[in-house]
């Protein structure tokens, strides 16, 4: 029995009067993909900041492989592949500086396969890293994080603005690393598309709380867009637990409807209505419908 | 193989698999007995989760369409020729579906729909005649 | 004209409260220089003087309008002045005749309206030419675009030195001020026409991120993978070498070329000066002026680089210190050790250096009477035992000086908030500015032998002070990381032993050489409380917390 890679219990962190996580908890198994999405300060790189070790957890525990990151910081990091968001290498070191480098801090570091990696991402040895472009930057981070092949490969938006070449190499990085065998993955990213297609888990932060968490497949089998004709006109939009944004006028009214398939049925009949149109939805549009009701 | 998914697409990334497999097998391109990918090399090639990947096969094995030995791989079996003509008259009557509910909003009036299809077979004859082709071709 | 004085208003408008309170101070000044002279006792008057310098060189850096960091290979103009839809020459001249205009301004009325009323006869014309050059010469530097930012570092710090070393030693040799003025002022046209380049070069350069020569390996291009060096030994050993690329090697990298040029003269040079002495000792003029200054430069620019002005910004905008380093899978002390290690590994290689070139120097040949022969014979003929140990002492301290200087400077990097990094620099250039002024301009206080208790009243207060900081932070550090308790008695203890060293060492220098050549108030107990002094302790110990605090907020 395997004990969880990741357990955070009731997480809270605050910036003078913002409160940026809000007790936020998170269990994260061997060998899954966690996708992390969430607005631009919704709290997502706070959170990963805070299984870094980088903040101390104001109240409620974050646990990593069973220990407190901050209390041993090399116990935790040498089994971490990070790459955030800046890239923040240090922009003097040479490619194969950097390679040997990092090296030095892994015990299972496999110098084939970094230089595997190397070869594959097309970084010379000796161009400095201030030199590069930013997608080949991402690259170098990329391969210092993966040539260890580590416990928990951490990603914090790692492609924002980076072309699609290289997003596609980060994806495949993903794919790689869960392939092999008990690893495990967590990033965080805006594209949600590629959080659809790699994720197994997803987790959607708004404003500080976690207002989604559930198998992706599970997120998509609850989620629908229901198209509704009622009997009598609907001047405002009809009430219906579950319904995320509302349009339509009259008697049609359309919404984005989070539940169970089998009780959406009785729910209608319960306010007057009837389904005439269902399809599955994106994650995209889940996403969007869930920050935007989370002004109610 | 080709297979094609789109995460935009509200369609879960495993049922698009599914799906494709099945259309691949009746539409001939995948016969009994051909191996599909192994999972880590879809996986890869599709760039999405193995367990996705995992997932579509187990469907389909649960459907008969494939089946999966340990260590030998997954392969089409026989009986998936049975499920691929219930398959090809689903996908026919999707298409009969839609054209009787758009030939009801254009008010044109089933009778003359029949008629309508009755001169372009007859037209699709001629033309096999001419080029000397069967109407096999287009079965599997 | 319209829009040159409009594109020099919208530049004062950035720092629009400094234009305010400089000359708000200045007034200040002048109306203090009305008051009767007793009102106004000399020390509170020179410490006034203070705020002068560091506000004319922050207003002169208002006319650069800098944006970038100094060692940064941009040009330090912010990026949208050098869009203004206005042409470089009027972009360029308004600033650069402001910042003459305005530097030379500022010390003629500090000259005439506060200096003079309180009876102190200071040069009006030549130092305003001086403050002109230095302005138009940092601004020049400051705008251009260069290849290697630390190139641009190294050049501003040599020239503003040496406009500013310039009109003090040319006085001394005899030069009239009018000759003064017109160097300074050649000084200062080139720089305004250097400064105009500059920013015709910084329009028209593409823009930072995209270095000259952007590399990235083309698809299907040759990928160069050179065979990998010899792994580390140890993460430590890592974290040393880049500590060590980092930091460590920059004060080798910099005394140097600081020996390299001070050695430059004597290639030139040949003559000799007759020093007279028991034997008609005739020596190398250049090597007799400048040997005494060549101990100093490794402590001038450890000095400098100890005050944490560094290029990189090491801290996150929330405090939390710079992420890559900060997620090294290493612990703290480890990562402090590494930076010590490296510091001191440069120190010695740096004194090694300087003692090398010393001696070198000691080669060249002397004369006495008619014979020739290398003046490091004649010194070994006349030197005794005691002055060897007596110089073996120095250098130690002298050695011992960088290390310190390095060593409490390191701190700074760990500084979480950047606000505090930034300041620690002029907290330091402020105190050591006041200590000066107070040795300085009373320097009768210490010629006097009353001077010895309180001195050591005063040196009593600050060992007080250091021993309790050191204490609170480390009581900080073990309530947050129980681990840190045995690693911070390890160091404390070094602490005693080194400190007792030193003020043996001091203590010792005071009992063996004669009074008449040390100061008046090196005596007892003053050389033994300054040794005690002089070892850092606090900020260490304040390094480790800062970081402590800076990775784990």
């Amino acid at each position: 029995m395997a004990e969880n890679i990741l357990e955070v219990r009731d997480l809270v962190r605050t910036y003078g009067r913002h409160r940026a996580l809000d007790g936020v908890s998170l269990s994260l198994e061997q060998g899954t993909v966690l996708g992390l999405v969430g607005q631009n300060g919704a709290g997502k790189t706070t959170l990963i900041k805070h299984l870094l070790g980088l903040l101390r957890a104001e109240s409620g525990s974050v646990r990593v492989f069973g220990k407190d990151p901050v209390a041993d910081p090399p116990g935790v990091l040498s089994r971490i592949g990070y790459l955030s968001e800046e890239g923040d290498l240090p922009l003097w070191m040479k490619v194969e500086e950097l390679v040997r480098y990092s090296a030095a801090f892994y015990p299972g570091w496999d110098p084939k396969y970094a230089e595997k990696l190397q070869r594959e991402f097309g970084l010379s040895s000796d161009s400095k890293l201030g030199s590069l472009s930013k997608g080949q930057r991402a690259r170098a981070g990329l391969l210092v994080a993966l040539a260890f092949r580590p416990d928990l490969l951490l990603l914090d938006e790692p492609s924002s603005g980076l072309d699609p070449v290289v997003r596609r190499d980060i994806l495949g990085a993903i794919i790689r690393t869960i392939a092999d065998e008990g690893r495990t993955v967590l990033f965080s990213s805006h594209l949600l598309s590629e959080v659809e297609q790699v994720s197994d888990r997803v987790v959607m932060v708004q404003a500080g709380r976690v207002v989604l968490d559930d198998n992706l497949a599970r997120i998509k089998q609850t989620h629908h867009r229901i198209d509704m004709l009622f009997q009598e006109e609907r001047p405002n939009a009809p009430t219906l637990e579950g319904a995320l944004g509302w349009e339509g006028s009259g008697k049609n009214w359309s919404a984005l409807w989070c539940g169970e398939p089998a009780q959406l049925e009785a729910a209608m009949a319960l306010i007057g209505g009837k389904v005439v149109g269902k399809v599955g939805v994106s994650l995209d549009d889940i996403f969007v419908a869930h920050a935007g009701g989370a002004g109610r | 193989m080709r297979i094609y998914i789109s995460p935009r697409d509200g369609v879960p990334i495993y049922l698009q698999v599914v799906q494709q497999v099945r259309r691949l097998v009746a539409s001939g391109e995948l016969m009994p007995g051909d191996e599909l990918p192994s999972i880590r090399s879809l996986a890869d090639q599709l760039v999405v989760n193995p367990n996705t990947v995992a997932h579509a096969y187990r469907e389909l094995e649960s459907a008969g369409i494939v089946t999966t030995s340990r260590g030998l791989g997954t392969y089409v079996t026989e009986t998936s020729q049975s499920t691929a003509h219930a398959e090809r008259r689903a996908v026919l009557g999707e298409r009969i579906d839609a054209l009787v509910l758009e030939s009801r909003q254009m008010r044109i009036p089933f009778d003359e729909v029949l008629e309508m299809m009755h001169e372009r077979e007859a037209a699709f004859r001629a033309g096999d005649e001419l080029t000397g082709e069967g109407s096999e071709v287009i079965c599997g | 004209m319209n829009s040159g004085v409009a594109v020099l208003g919208m530049m004062l408008h950035r720092y629009r409260r400094l234009y305010i309170l400089f000359p708000a101070y200045l007034a200040a000044l002048v109306a203090l220089a009305q008051l009767p002279k007793i009102w106004v006792p000399e020390p509170v008057a020179g410490i006034l003087c203070l705020p002068f310098a560091f506000g004319l060189l922050a207003t002169v850096f208002g006319f650069v309008n800098v944006e970038a960091d100094i060692a940064s290979p941009a040009s330090a103009c912010s990026p949208w002045l050098l869009r203004m839809p206005v042409k470089t020459t009027t972009l360029a001249f308004w600033p650069i005749v402001a910042a003459a205009l305005w530097s030379s301004g500022a010390w003629i009325v500090f000259a005439t309206l506060y200096l003079r009323p309180r009876g102190i006869v200071a040069p009006i014309w030549w130092p305003a030419a001086m403050c002109t050059a230095l302005a138009l010469n940092l601004q020049a530097l400051l705008w251009a675009p260069v290849r290697r930012g630390s190139v641009r570092l190294i050049v501003a710090i040599t020239m503003t030195m040496s406009i500013g070393v310039f009109g003090f030693v040319a006085i001394s040799s005899g030069w009239t001020a009018e000759q003064i003025v017109e160097v300074y002022a050649i000084v200062a046209a080139g720089s305004a026409l250097g400064g105009w380049y500059g920013l015709a070069r910084a329009r028209t350069s593409p823009p930072t991120g995209l270095a000259k020569g952007a590399s990235s390996a083309a698809i299907g291009e040759e990928v160069f993978i050179r065979k990998p060096r010899k792994p580390f030994r140890s993460p430590q050993t890592a974290q040393f070498w880049l500590e060590w690329r980092r930091q460590g090697r920059l004060l080798p990298m910099l005394t140097g070329l600081g020996l390299l040029a001070i050695s430059l003269p004597l290639f030139f040079s040949h003559d000799m000066e007759f020093i007279g002495g028991p034997k008609n000792l005739k020596v190398n003029i250049w090597m007799q002026t400048a040997m005494p200054l060549i101990p100093w430069i490794p402590l001038l620019f450890a000095s400098v680089i100890g005050l944490g002005a560094r290029p990189a910004d090491l801290r996150g905008a929330d405090g939390v210190y710079h992420l890559y380093h900060a997620t090294r899978p290493l612990s703290a002390s480890d990562l402090y050790r590494s930076k010590i290690l490296s510091i001191t590994v440069g120190v010695l290689v740096t004194g090694l250096m300087t003692m090398l070139t010393m001696l070198a120097w000691l080669w060249i040949p002397a004369m006495t009477g008619d014979k020739e022969m290398p003046y490091v014979r004649i010194v070994f003929e006349s030197f005794h035992w005691r002055e060897w140990t007596i110089f073996v002492g120095m250098l130690i301290t002298l050695t011992s000086w960088v290390w310190r200087n390095q060593t409490v400077g390191a701190f700074v990097d760990y500084i979480p908030s950047r606000k505090w990094a930034t300041a620690y620099p002029y907290a330091v250039l402020i105190t050591g500015a006041l200590l000066f002024a107070m040795l300085g301009i009373k320097g009768q206080f210490l010629q006097e032998p009353r001077s010895v208790p309180d001195l050591s009243v005063a040196l009593g207060f600050i060992i007080v002070a250091k021993l309790g900081l050191a204490i609170w932070f480390a009581v900080k550090l073990v309530a947050v990381r129980a681990s840190l308790k045995a690693d911070l008695i390890w160091a404390a203890a070094r602490w005693v032993l080194v400190a007792g060293i030193a003020s043996t060492t001091l203590g010792w220098i005071d009992w063996e050489l004669p009074a008449k050549s040390l100061p008046v108030f090196f005596q007892h107990p003053v050389p033994e409380l300054l040794g005690i002094v002089l070892v850092p302790l606090a900020r260490p110990f304040a390094a480790r917390m800062a970081l402590e605090y800076g990775r784990h907020r």
